[in-house]
């Protein structure tokens, strides 16, 4: 109920929002902090074969399983070999049951108002100052500039319809 | 639909399933107490059915509201003593909840079942009740009555039709009277079930609250001209108001009639505008003796004379039925009802996530305590004591979370009354069913699985088991027949046994059908014991019919019997006796959601394959690998036990994302002959991707069945069984059909359930195909694959073969009868010097060990006599051979193969002798080659035998020619209708079809009918030449002649090539 409430009042243009920030190849990304369920620090997932290559697998945490997505993949980036700093952002049930996304380093949570969002709904592969990658669902939704550089804001429902259209795709092969 | 609605549907259906299922027996209790029925019991039924109906009409389930509505009518009636529960009223009743049972069972559709017949049977009950009581009433000469019972049938009548039509009550104003009325009603009686455990000291609260209800009620139905609405509350009010002024103490009889009460008022809400003419002289009759009676209740039993009363009324009813003499009737039977607080509930309803979860977390909680295990053992056991208790208490706690799932079998074994009752009825035996261990829990689901093959079992034995009541008795048994279910504990499985004291299974019979159907050999029957035999009728399609009965012989369906049971991964067997009877033992496990899994690895992986789908596990060494799985093109194949087994290697499946297309599965065995090969020589390190699959060591595969096919699954390593909770897979992947489910492994990694069914789809096997294949193989591999090869050494190292056919003999000689001309060494054999050979000198291999013992081996065909050294021989055998010439390809040696786990080499004799001397080969005109070299020939070359499709090719390719090959004359025709060729070189002798066949269909044929055919066999009788001429074959050459074969290939292509 209190998330759903904040949820809400989140509309509201001049309300700040906290984001959890964090790095995909250099560039910083944010999260809507009510979307993240934890982060968690194992990433050895078991693969899954036959899956879209976003799918990283199965990882088991407190006894229950979770769909680990690649979010490199998603967003159309080269794939990492060997990160040891790579984290698993865990999505809260209501964005989607038991689904998580693998990044590559975590960073801090930052406070921003909706205002001070750029936004932008273009689905094309090139985004901004030749940051390029397949934005075909939408998923960055936004940039905010601070000091210290950009950070593309994301849109977890998106990066969800993603994975269920390649998924969908996948079948119809 | 809206989810609420949703959720109150589901909600209804599970209410209704439990109700129906509650009430079913009670209908049979209710029957034989036909005479004095229990009130208690028919309220029980009466409220049941009045819930479904009232539920199924708020949500607009007409059909259900229907029957339902009419099986009230009928237990009204019963209740109110007007007709007796007979056997055939209990039937239609029974027949009413089956109906409803179907309807809830399949909701949406329930408004489309054709309910009419059982409604009639129904409503004729009600009728013929009506029509009863007219002609008893007409006896009693009271015409007032009479007229008004026949109008209240018409009434019920009109009634149930207009449940239908009349939904829409057009008047607002009733329409909304009637719903308040039907909650304030429900609140009445909620209350009075309340009421009804305080009888002694009513709480005056709650006489009071429902008495304002009722009151309220009355004026109501009263300012609406509802005359019999107000009239029946009014009688309620004026109980209630003596009740709670303690003029009378509340006993049942006065609860009862209130129940009756709300219960018309029911009816009469239902129908409201019909509520008005509906009769309830009867009725306000008993309200008013219960009202009067009131003052001698304080010093009488009071609820007996009652009763006493209201048997007489009912006696006389049945006196229309039957004619039962009042001894048959014992009133004190009935005493007045004990005063039963109601099951005081002890149960919840738990939706079966939350157990999941609770399950979930508890194998959690395992995890954690294994690694706090660990880590007491590390730290070198502080807090030990508090550990070893975490352990115990985790333990329990996951066995009692198991538990919440389970659910004693008795709402399984409860159905069975009725199953023989039926029987008993239908088959007129008799029949008397014992239940034992009725409180035996298992899993829900499984519970609900074996209903179908349980009542099959105890059908079958009532009606092939059991024999006919005379029968028994000049069988000297028992007249009644006993079927008894137990059910028991045994690990962690349910043992459920049926046991039925009939006459048994003849094996004789058995082992007669099974021979008539073909399905055993008289030699297998031989070699099985009684209870093997008996456990045929379990066999997919084995039937007695003709030895048993003509409608259905024992053992029919016991196939699917089987096939459900072991669906819930359990098993059946069978024990009888002839004369004593049949018992029938069913193992299933506790639970489905825990599931024995062979648990493996693929790439490092692991994964699980329910063991329920696993027969067997191979594990293949060395050598072995290659011998013994071959290939059919694109399909590899293991030889077991004489049956053909497609193989599949997981890596592959998991690696190809699609659907294996043949071009797949030929570049799949390509890889791994390859491999296979190169390990034969120890060249695997060398070619290090192909050896996806270790091939130094070992080779592990799994026997897996689905349904009737069976093929084996190549994985890594064996890790073991383990009992895993099987999970769904999640929505992402959830279109991969490879994989059933996950599953946490002990360890806390995720592996996931392999579908064995979906596997073999996706890696394409085709089973008919391999049927096919399997009839072919098996002939050639019998009759005409097999070849006969010498076997012999020269020097120490190295294992010669040649083929059988083309030596002409072995001599045996001595060393120091070899005589030397220069260079060369001879032998002389009935004066005639044999040219020796020794292999050393033509090719690299070992030098020929000399002993006194030597021998000789002469080939056919050869110019001049000549003879290979050898120094041992080693044997003659009859085995497939398959030669592999990539391996070791040396001038004079065709290639290699494995005999007797020695690698062995395959000599071209005929090569060997061009070698050591060329004048030895028979000549005629020198081949120059290619002969023609600018155009490509190709030949097809069809011979059954692999090594003379290897030689012959190897000489043809040798010479430039392409060389198309096929093991008969099938193989050939088809290679003829896909490529052009340019010539045939066809063996004679060849299984499917012959050559005589093969080139009479080419002649025949509209395709390349013209093209030239070279006979090459090594038959050598003139009659078989003609014929093969006549046939239509260019030429004739007897095997092996190499260069006539070549200089007539090349004289017939020429020849061609000019026309």
């Amino acid at each position: 109920m209190v998330t759903k409430l904040l949820l809400e009042s989140a509309k509201d243009k001049n309300l700040t929002k906290q984001y959890v920030t964090f790095w995909l190849e250099n560039k910083r990304f944010g999260i809507d902090i009510l979307d993240v369920k934890e982060i968690y620090s194992d990433v050895s997932v078991t693969p899954i074969c036959h899956s879209t290559e976003d799918v990283r697998g199965y990882i088991n945490i407190r006894g229950e399983i979770y769909l680990v997505a690649d979010l490199r993949m998603l967003l159309g980036l080269q794939k990492t070999f060997i990160n040891v700093e790579e984290k698993l952002i865990i999505f809260k049930d209501h964005l989607f049951e038991s689904f998580g996304v693998v990044i590559d380093k975590i960073a801090d949570v930052v406070s921003i108002k909706d205002s001070e969002i750029e936004k932008f709904s273009t689905d094309a592969t090139e985004i901004h100052e030749g940051y390029l990658w397949n934005n075909q669902f939408k998923i960055v939704e936004g940039i905010f500039k601070t000091e210290n550089g950009l950070i593309l804001i994301l849109n977890g429902e998106n990066i969800v319809q993603s994975i269920l259209s390649k998924s969908k795709h996948n079948q119809a092969q | 639909m809206s989810d609420f609605e949703q959720d109150m549907i589901n909600d209804f259906v599970e209410e209704a399933r439990e109700l129906l299922a509650s009430i079913e027996d009670d209908f049979i209790i209710l029957e034989k107490q036909k005479d004095n029925p229990d009130t208690e019991l028919i309220n029980k039924i009466f409220r049941a059915v009045h819930t479904i109906k009232g539920t199924s009409g708020f949500l607009g389930l007409k059909n259900i509201g229907r029957i339902g509505h009419i099986m009230e009518t009928v237990m009204s009636k019963i209740r109110d003593r007007e007709i007796r529960p007979e056997s055939d009223f209990v039937d239609a009743l029974l027949a009413g909840a089956d109906l409803l049972k179907r309807m809830t069972a399949n909701i949406a559709e329930s408004n489309d079942i054709n309910i009419e017949q059982i409604y009639d049977k129904l409503s004729s009950i009600v009728n013929i009740v009506e029509i009863e009581s007219v002609l008893f009433d007409k006896t009693e000469n009271d015409v007032k009555k009479s007229v008004s019972s026949s109008d209240s049938s018409t009434v019920q009548l009109n009634a149930s039709e207009k449940n239908n039509t009349q939904q829409e009550v057009d008047d607002k104003l009733i329409a909304e009277f009637v719903l308040d009325a039907k909650k304030i009603i429900d609140t009445i009686e909620s209350d009075f079930k309340i009421l009804k455990t305080q009888l002694v000291n009513p709480n005056v609260t709650l006489i009071n609250k429902i008495h304002r209800a009722v009151d309220t009620f009355k004026s109501t139905s009263e300012l609406l001209n509802f005359y019999n609405l107000y009239k029946t509350t009014d009688q309620i009010s004026i109980i209630l108001l003596q009740i709670r002024n303690h003029q009378i103490i509340a006993n049942d009889e006065h609860i009862d009639i209130i129940i009756r009460a709300i219960d018309k008022i029911h009816i009469m809400l239902d129908d409201i505008s019909y509520s008005n003419e509906m009769d309830l002289t009867d009725f306000y009759n008993d309200f008013a003796r219960i009202i009067q009676s009131k003052s001698a209740l304080n010093t009488q039993v009071g609820g007996k004379k009652i009763v006493v009363s209201e048997v007489d009324t009912s006696k006389e009813n049945d006196n229309i039925y039957e004619n039962l003499t009042k001894s048959d009737f014992i009133p004190d039977n009935k005493e007045p009802l004990l005063i039963k607080t109601p099951e005081a509930s002890n149960t919840v309803r738990i939706h079966i996530n939350v157990l999941d979860k609770l399950m979930r977390l508890a194998g959690e909680l395992v995890l954690v305590r294994n690694q706090q295990i660990i880590n007491i053992h590390q730290s070198g056991g502080i807090n030990r004591g508090i550990i070893q208790k975490l352990d115990k208490v985790t333990t329990e706690l996951q066995e009692t979370i198991i538990q919440t799932r389970l659910q004693p079998i008795a709402s399984l074994f409860g159905k069975f009354p009725r199953v023989v009752r039926e029987l008993n009825r239908k088959l007129n035996k008799e029949i008397v069913l014992k239940l034992n261990g009725s409180e035996v829990e298992m899993d829900k689901t499984i519970i609900e699985l074996l209903a179908g093959p349980l009542t099959h079992l105890v059908r079958n034995a009532g009606d092939h088991g059991i024999e006919p009541t005379e029968e028994r008795i000049r069988l000297g048994k028992p007249a009644r027949g006993k079927i008894e279910l137990k059910a028991y504990h045994e690990g962690s499985f349910v043992i459920i046994e049926i046991v039925d004291d009939g006459r048994g299974i003849n094996p004789n019979l058995i082992k007669k059908s099974a021979l008539r159907l073909g399905m055993k050999t008289e030699a297998d029957v031989l070699k099985m014991n009684e209870s093997e035999i008996v456990n045929m009728i379990l066999l997919p399609g084995f039937t007695t019919a003709l030895e048993i009965s003509d409608i259905s012989g024992r053992g029919v369906g016991m196939d699917v019997v089987k096939e459900s049971i072991e669906k819930v991964n359990g098993t059946i067997e069978i024990q009888s006796q002839i004369g004593n009877g049949t018992t029938v033992y069913l193992k299933v496990p506790l639970t489905l959601a825990i599931i024995q899994c062979l648990v493996i690895t693929s790439e490092g992986n692991y994964y699980a394959i329910p063991q329920i789908n696993v027969e067997e596990l191979i594990t293949l060494y060395d050598n072995d690998i290659d011998e013994n799985i071959e290939s059919t093109g694109d399909q590899e194949i293991f030889m077991l036990r004489n049956t053909l087994l497609p193989i599949v290697h997981l890596n592959e499946c998991l690696q190809h994302s699609r659907k294996f297309t043949k071009k797949d599965k030929r570049e799949i065995i390509e890889k791994n002959s390859q491999s296979n090969r190169f390990h034969d020589l120890d060249y695997s390190s060398d070619n290090n991707q192909y050896c996806s699959i270790d091939h130094s060591s070992e080779l592990h595969f799994a026997v897996l069945k689905y349904g009737k096919h069976k093929y084996g699954l190549v994985f890594d390593k064996i890790i073991g069984t383990e009992e895993i909770v099987v999970k769904p897979m999640h929505p992402f992947v959830k279109n991969l059909k490879i994989y059933s489910g996950s599953t946490i492994m002990g360890n806390g990694k995720v592996a996931l359930i392999l579908d064995v069914e979906n596997i073999a789809l996706h890696t394409s096997i085709d089973f008919n195909v391999n049927d096919a294949f399997a009839s072919r193989n098996k002939v050639n591999k019998i009759e005409e694959e097999k070849e006969s090869i010498l076997l012999f050494k020269a020097g120490d190292k190295e294992q010669f073969a040649l083929a059988l056919p083309i030596v002409k003999r072995v001599d045996q000689i001595n060393l120091s009868e070899i005589q030397k001309a220069g260079n060369e060494e001879f032998y002389i054999k009935d004066n005639i010097p044999i040219k020796i050979i020794r292999l050393n000198t033509i090719i690299n291999v070992s030098e020929c060990i000399e002993s006194d013992k030597m021998y000789l081996v002469l080939p056919k065909f050869s110019a001049k006599p000549c003879g290979i050294l050898a120094s041992e021989m080693c044997d003659i055998k009859d085995i497939p051979v398959k030669i592999n010439t990539s391996t070791y390809v040396a001038e004079g040696i065709m290639g290699t193969d494995i005999i007797d786990r020695k690698l062995t080499l395959f000599l071209d004799l005929y090569r060997i002798i061009e070698l050591s001397d060329p004048s030895y080969i028979i000549s005629e005109g020198k081949i120059k080659k290619p002969m023609f070299p600018n155009i490509e020939i190709k030949i097809l070359l069809a011979d059954d035998s692999s090594y003379m499709r290897q030689l012959i090719s190897g000489y043809l390719v040798e010479a430039g020619y392409v060389v198309v090959t096929a093991e008969d004359g099938n193989v050939a025709m088809e290679k003829l209708f896909e490529q052009k060729f340019d010539l045939i070189v066809s063996d004679i002798e060849m299984p499917n079809m012959n050559g005589f066949d093969f080139i009479t269909n080419v002649r025949k044929g509209n395709i390349q009918s013209e093209i030239p055919a070279i006979a090459n066999s090594s038959l050598n009788s003139p009659d078989i030449i003609n014929k093969a001429l006549e046939c239509g074959f260019n030429k004739y050459i007897v095997k092996i002649q190499k260069e006539k074969l070549l200089s007539t290939v090349s004289a017939l292509i020429e020849e061609a090539l000019n026309n």
